[in-house]
């Protein structure tokens, strides 16, 4: 029996502990810093906070304790958050006695931050990337609507869609409090979202990839899809793995997100993020299924067999459902 | 079997519905084409406006709205706050339909709950947010509160309501606002306040009221005339919504829920 942890109890750890439960192999533990997150409720977890990965000594003591006390194997960060403390920590010397995926701080570096990715990719790839300003106030000509939005933050937080420029003092106003300087305005792409999955093994080689698009998003205005299907795009697959390469390389689950221009049909990309997607249970519903293939990378276990495009017909809504729980996790002060 | 219709089923309470009514026949009713619930056993679903719903929901056992856009009478938090300033005045956050000109405030729906991330800040930094879904816009002065507690129910005459109080731990807002973790609990003061303005606006059907604990004592933030996704929590405390109430009955403390994440297969409902 493997010990697994699971840092982050929500969005993609749910594919995670939905593709592991009944695993008589697998022994599953989810973390969270929020008691209130699903995942560390879900049947057969063992559950267990964690301070938030942004309190950096914090979260590296009580990680380091956990690991030892509950022996786990494998450690898979699944959260923005806990992929960057991870990140960090090994960039700091941290070499933890666990199977976990080890990419390059300097990739990450630029695919775990939007603004930063824009500009590397502006030369390298510059048909695929939306133009961005970071001065809007000095802009005389900026082509409305745009999009404001924070550099470093994912699931549709703190995004605003302006679409005159009259309204663009309080749209940016509202960001700098929230988030300092640390936004961009984009230019807005009308069209569908597009997600892209891939799973990269230890040596920076892809081993698969799976294209996905929402047919209903989180928020009115758009943002992440609670509602789609998967898609056979291999251009779209061709050109993710395009940016993971000129990023430096990669090592582990990462997705992207693109956005289908309503009328050229051109992609533009509008994010990366360094695990697997929000809605990536969907291909685990479709056959595909990646905490697998993560696992057997970790594990060195055969790699599980994979379902093919024409086998791909089964799409997603994601509900909320009210479940009665015994008692809260404790939290520790 | 009886028939319930859930109007407005894009809500997070649908589904909350249909489990904790498994020997029910659910209708699901919305105007939205993708909703979550097509895998419960009991769950039919059915594309509709709400200018049908008095169709819909005649000669049903139970119609529950779940949205106040499928309410027909005008439940505007402008105007129901309005009444009870002067019925009971101080008990409420005011809120007001003009602009601010000054200090934090919070943006808020009108008519119904207004989807998405909620908007708060200086009022210069609220100045773009404008009434997209047309369920009309107030404003309410920003408080940052020790606590926030819900009380839902369903009063059908003076002295017969059903209800339960439940500390909100967490919630999620994205189209819908989502309870994501909640506790009911024994709030003496709450349950006299609730059922005081709801004989007060002689309200009579389902509701949520919203609560903040602040440092000047607790404030109605908001009353609506739908229940929230708790409808298999108040059952297990013995409290059925839509049973007939003769006395007034709370459901007991220390009841937890969350809402878990679940994915399934849909089928676009078709006008």
């Amino acid at each position: 029996v493997k010990n697994v942890m699971v840092l982050s109890g929500t969005a993609s750890a749910i594919n995670y502990i939905k593709s592991f439960i009944g695993d008589p192999d697998v022994r599953l533990h989810v973390t969270d810093s929020d008691p209130y997150c699903p995942g560390l409720y879900a049947p057969a977890v063992t559950p267990h906070w964690l301070p938030r990965a942004r309190d950096t000594a914090r979260y590296r003591q009580a990680l380091d304790c956990l690991l030892a006390e509950q022996a786990i194997d494998v450690l898979i960060p699944t959260s923005d958050y806990d992929v960057e403390g991870v990140i960090h920590y090994l960039h700091d010397g941290w070499t933890p006695n666990v199977a976990m995926f080890r990419p390059s701080f300097e990739a990450h570096h630029v695919l775990g931050h939007k603004g930063r990715l824009m500009a590397h990719l502006y030369e390298r790839l510059p048909s695929i990337v939306p133009r961005t300003w970071s001065e809007p106030a000095k802009c005389r000509d900026l082509p409305f609507p745009v999009v404001v939005k924070p550099t470093a933050e994912s699931g549709g937080k703190g995004v605003t869609i302006v679409r005159e420029r009259a309204d663009l003092p309080a749209a940016v106003a509202r960001i700098r409090e929230l988030y300092g300087e640390q936004f961009m305005v984009q230019q807005f792409i009308p069209g569908r979202t597009y997600i892209v999955s891939m799973v990269y093994d230890h040596d920076g080689r892809l081993v698969v990839a799976a294209g996905m698009r929402s047919h209903l998003t989180f928020f009115t205005w758009g943002g992440g899809g609670c509602a789609g299907e998967m898609v056979d795009e291999p251009d779209l697959l061709r050109l993710c793995a395009d940016v993971a390469a000129a990023a430096g390389g990669w090592r582990g689950p990462i997705n992207f997100e693109w956005r289908r221009h309503a009328e050229t049909g051109a992609f533009y990309l509008m994010e990366a993020n360094c695990r697997l997607n929000g809605y990536s249970y969907l291909t685990t519903m479709n056959g595909i299924c990646l905490p697998r293939i993560v696992l057997a990378l970790l594990t060195g276990e055969p790699l599980p067999v994979v379902s093919t495009p024409p086998q791909h017909s089964r799409n997603f809504v994601l509900g909320f459902r009210e479940r009665l729980i015994d008692h809260w996790i404790a939290v520790q002060p | 079997m009886s028939t319930i219709v859930a109007l407005g089923a894009e809500k997070h309470a649908a589904t909350s519905l249909a489990l904790a009514y498994p020997e029910c026949d659910v209708v699901f009713v919305s105007d939205c084409d993708i909703l979550d619930g097509g895998d419960l056993h009991n769950v039919r679903m059915i594309r509709a406006d709400p200018g049908e719903m008095p169709v819909l929901s005649a000669e049903v056992d139970h119609a529950v709205p779940l949205c106040p856009r499928w309410i027909g009478e005008d439940y505007a938090l402008s105007r129901t706050f309005e009444r009870l300033e002067r019925l009971l005045p101080g008990c409420c956050l005011p809120v007001q339909t003009g602009f601010p000109s000054r200090g934090e405030w919070m943006v808020k729906g009108d008519r119904w709950h207004r989807p998405d991330a909620p908007i708060s800040g200086n009022f210069r930094h609220v100045a773009d947010v404008t009434d997209v879904h047309d369920c009309g816009l107030i404003y309410q002065r920003y408080c940052n509160p020790e606590g926030t507690i819900i009380v839902v129910g369903r009063r059908q005459d003076p002295g017969a309501v059903l209800f339960g109080i439940i500390k909100v731990l967490e919630e999620r807002f994205f189209r819908d606002v989502i309870l994501q973790a909640g506790e009911t609990i024994n709030a003496g003061d709450i349950a006299e306040l609730s059922l005081n303005i709801l004989d007060a606006l002689d309200h009579r059907g389902f509701f949520t009221l919203n609560w903040l604990r602040t440092s000047d004592g607790p404030k109605l933030s908001s009353v609506r005339p739908v229940p929230r996704a708790v409808f298999q929590t108040f059952r297990r405390g013995g409290v059925d919504l839509l049973g007939a109430a003769s006395t007034v009955k709370v459901v007991p403390p220390g009841l937890r829920f969350i809402a878990d994440p679940t994915y399934t297969s849909f089928a676009r409902l078709c006008a």
